[in-house]
């Protein structure tokens, strides 16, 4: 059965390759930290530790380019689990999710503690539920992957249609995020970065496609990794002697509500989340840090997660990975990793921000404005904060602070007095979050608009290189589109990520759960589902936004929990009034849940090459 | 090729596994915190108990839960030869 499996070689010198980064990129730091303390300039150590690592990132993307089919859509089927698990959490967590999470715990406590349960809850749902399956078809995207379960062009053509808004608003989310980040290392104007990363992200991806993507995503894990690690691990041994900060921060825990009364941060009664979450403009502090059901209620926490959760199941960045493994037991060994990994970052999360405010509340609230300390000067002058003293004598009463929000992530090492090396390596790890982020939805979207719009639509006789074209071409046109999404001033991160994950867990997850286990599902209920899914989250977050009164007090950011049983219950009432499905169709059901043997994506391509079936 | 009783039979556990998975997630992402909220009495390694349980060991259980499905659904698909190893 599996005799005409061909095992996809994996390159067997990628640990050293990885081994060799991350020894370089740490040199690269002590190197400044030398440069540093021989009294080079401030302004060439934030540039020489955020271009560096980006240079090197362009550098991997445009090395292993190729041109062959395989290896552009899914990076050649090769890529073992250890480091689809780094490409995975990169695409999950995200630069956007990365800084204002810890941003909304900073502010918000433990009260968006449900982000980062969706986030490893949803990684489990997606390796039990679809993964195996999806791996199993080899499809190169979420769209292809109805094509191929109902072999129709049309649902393909839908689903493409429906997927692109939620990845649009992901991308627009994480480049806005680029772009507040990158203007507080780099004396640009602020247009002039955003333009530049959109380039440097096209040009890393171009050449090379998923292949490059994944390995430039590897390395800048590893970045982020570092540059949410180092500071604060160094952080957690002066203050509570243990380098273990994702568990010693109790400690602090016990401290900070004595602390958080004298500064008066007494914030209290439950608000609806959109209100809960703080804004992107800069906030004072108002709410405790050691508080459950506190500002979001009961009801939203569980919505929120159930939106999360449900999203990151069926994230299109993510399917788009199912293909990249070499069979269906890495696939699921890749999750494993991947949740590790996502742990890992969602357990370092709150200790970051539970370090940060610790700091904050000790030296920077409750303190005259000609009494802040240097620390606070510095933090102002990156414009990471702003102060305000009283107006008749700045000597009396506390300062007013106000924090950006999505720049939090950068107060830790600069409250500490850290080399400023150690500042600009935790602004290395957010941009390579953000960079990693970005370029996987730009290539999900490429993949997505050469195979599912304009092959099957325009061109069914194109030739790969056409193919590949294409998706080049497609990257152009979505960088040239996202840049004036990414201009708009109202623009929010932090709610922008969430509303793609509601939308995207209200669009396909029903109807991707259902093609899979239901073998009665039929083409119209697919269609049903995703569109009636869409429409319903799509529409209730317009309604929302516009001033509607919420239904069944869900707030606009989790409308995904109204458009998952508006999905489900029409596409099963669809699939029951339909003609039932064909035989042949079931077979590929069938197919779908037998683990070995080759993909059915190559045996169409195989059958299609002797003229017995379509092209896929 | 297997025959479609064993076929079915694979289908069968595998859709049994996924239930079960699936409801563990359920479990420990949605209600969980719920539940941990009881314990904000306690405290257990300097945290308040009940954010320790949410916090950390909902997403310890999750990736627990990860390996364990991955490694039963790995033995099921041995037993019925359905790997890709030789």
């Amino acid at each position: 059965m599996s005799l005409n499996t061909v095992t996809p070689t994996v390159n067997p010198r990628l640990a050293a390759s990885f081994g060799i980064f991350t020894s370089t990129f740490t040199s690269l730091v002590l190197v400044l930290i030398i440069l540093e303390q021989l009294g080079l300039d401030q302004s060439w150590i934030y540039e020489l530790i955020i271009i560096l690592p980006v240079v090197f990132y362009v550098g991997i993307g445009v090395l292993v380019r190729t041109s062959n089919v395989e290896d552009f859509f899914i990076s050649g089927q090769r890529v073992p689990p250890f480091y689809n698990g780094f490409t995975m959490s990169a695409n999950v967590i995200g630069g956007a999710g990365l800084l204002s999470l810890i941003g909304a715990f900073f502010f918000i406590g433990y009260n968006v503690l449900a982000v980062a349960i969706g986030w490893c809850a949803g990684l489990g749902l997606m390796s039990a539920v679809f993964a195996p399956y999806l791996r199993k078809t080899g499809a190169f995207t979420l769209p292809g992957f109805f094509g191929i379960r109902f072999s129709s062009r049309v649902v393909r053509l839908i689903a493409a249609l429906v997927l692109i808004p939620a990845v649009l608003m992901l991308l627009a989310a994480e480049l806005r995020m680029g772009q507040t980040i990158a203007s507080v290392f780099l004396p640009f104007p602020a247009e002039y970065l955003l333009q530049a990363g959109l380039g440097l992200i096209v040009l890393t991806v171009f050449f090379g496609g998923m292949r490059s993507l994944t390995w430039t995503q590897c390395v800048q894990f590893i970045v982020v990794i570092l540059g949410i690690s180092v500071p604060l691990i160094i952080i957690s041994v002066m203050i509570t002697n243990l380098p273990l900060p994702q568990l010693s921060y109790g400690g602090l825990l016990q401290e900070m509500p004595a602390l958080e009364s004298t500064r008066k941060l007494t914030g209290q009664g439950t608000l609806t989340l959109s209100e809960a979450l703080p804004p992107v403009e800069p906030t004072a502090l108002t709410r405790p840090f050691v508080e459950m059901f506190g500002a979001v209620g009961r009801w939203d926490f569980f919505a929120l997660t159930f939106c999360i959760m449900l999203g990151t199941t069926v994230l299109p960045t993510q399917i788009s990975r199912m293909s990249t493994s070499p069979n269906v037991s890495a696939v699921r060994r890749s999750f494993g990793w991947a949740a590790l990994f996502v742990g890992f970052v969602v357990l370092t999360i709150p200790a970051y921000a539970a370090f940060t405010k610790f700091n904050v509340l000790q030296d920077l609230l409750g303190v005259p404005l000609t009494q802040i300390p240097p620390s606070g000067r510095k933090l102002e002058a990156l414009g990471l904060i702003t102060l305000s003293g009283s107006q008749i004598d700045p000597a009396l009463g506390s300062a007013k602070v106000l924090f950006s929000r999505d720049a939090v992530a950068l107060i830790l090492p600069t409250i500490s007095n850290f080399p400023q090396v150690l500042i600009g390596l935790a602004g290395a790890g957010a941009i390579a979050a953000i960079l990693g982020a970005a370029a996987s939805q730009l290539v999900a979207l490429a993949n997505v608009l050469s195979n599912d719009l304009y092959y099957p639509l325009f061109s069914r006789s194109a030739s790969p290189s056409r193919r590949l074209l294409t998706a080049r071409l497609a990257m152009i046109a979505i960088a040239v589109g996202i840049y004036f999404l990414a201009t708009q001033p109202q623009l929010d991160p932090l709610r922008m990520t969430i509303w793609a994950f509601s939308i995207c867990a209200g669009a396909f997850f029903v109807p991707l759960a259902l093609a899979i286990w239901w073998r009665g599902l039929t083409m119209f209920g697919a269609l049903a589902g995703m569109v009636t899914g869409l429409a319903v989250t799509g529409g209730y977050i317009l309604f929302t936004l516009d001033g509607g009164y919420p239904w069944f007090g869900v707030d606009s950011l989790t409308a995904g929990v109204l458009g998952v049983p508006v999905s489900l219950l029409a596409a099963v009432t669809s699939s029951l009034l339909s003609p039932r499905p064909e035989p042949s169709t079931l077979e590929i059901v069938n197919e779908m849940h037998i683990p070995s043997g080759e993909t059915i994506h190559t045996r169409l391509v195989r059958l299609a090459a002797r003229g017995k079936a379509p092209k896929p | 090729m297997i025959d479609d009783e064993q076929r079915k039979r694979h289908a069968r556990s595998s859709l049994r596994l996924m239930l079960v998975t699936a409801g563990l997630f359920a479990a420990l992402a949605l209600i969980a915190p719920l539940v941990a909220a009881l314990f904000s009495g306690y405290s257990f390694l300097r945290f308040p108990l009940s954010l320790f349980l949410a916090g950390q060991g909902s997403i310890i259980g999750i990736i627990a839960t990860i390996f364990w499905a991955a490694k039963r659904q790995d033995r099921l698909d041995r037993r019925y030869g359905l790997t890709n190893e030789f």
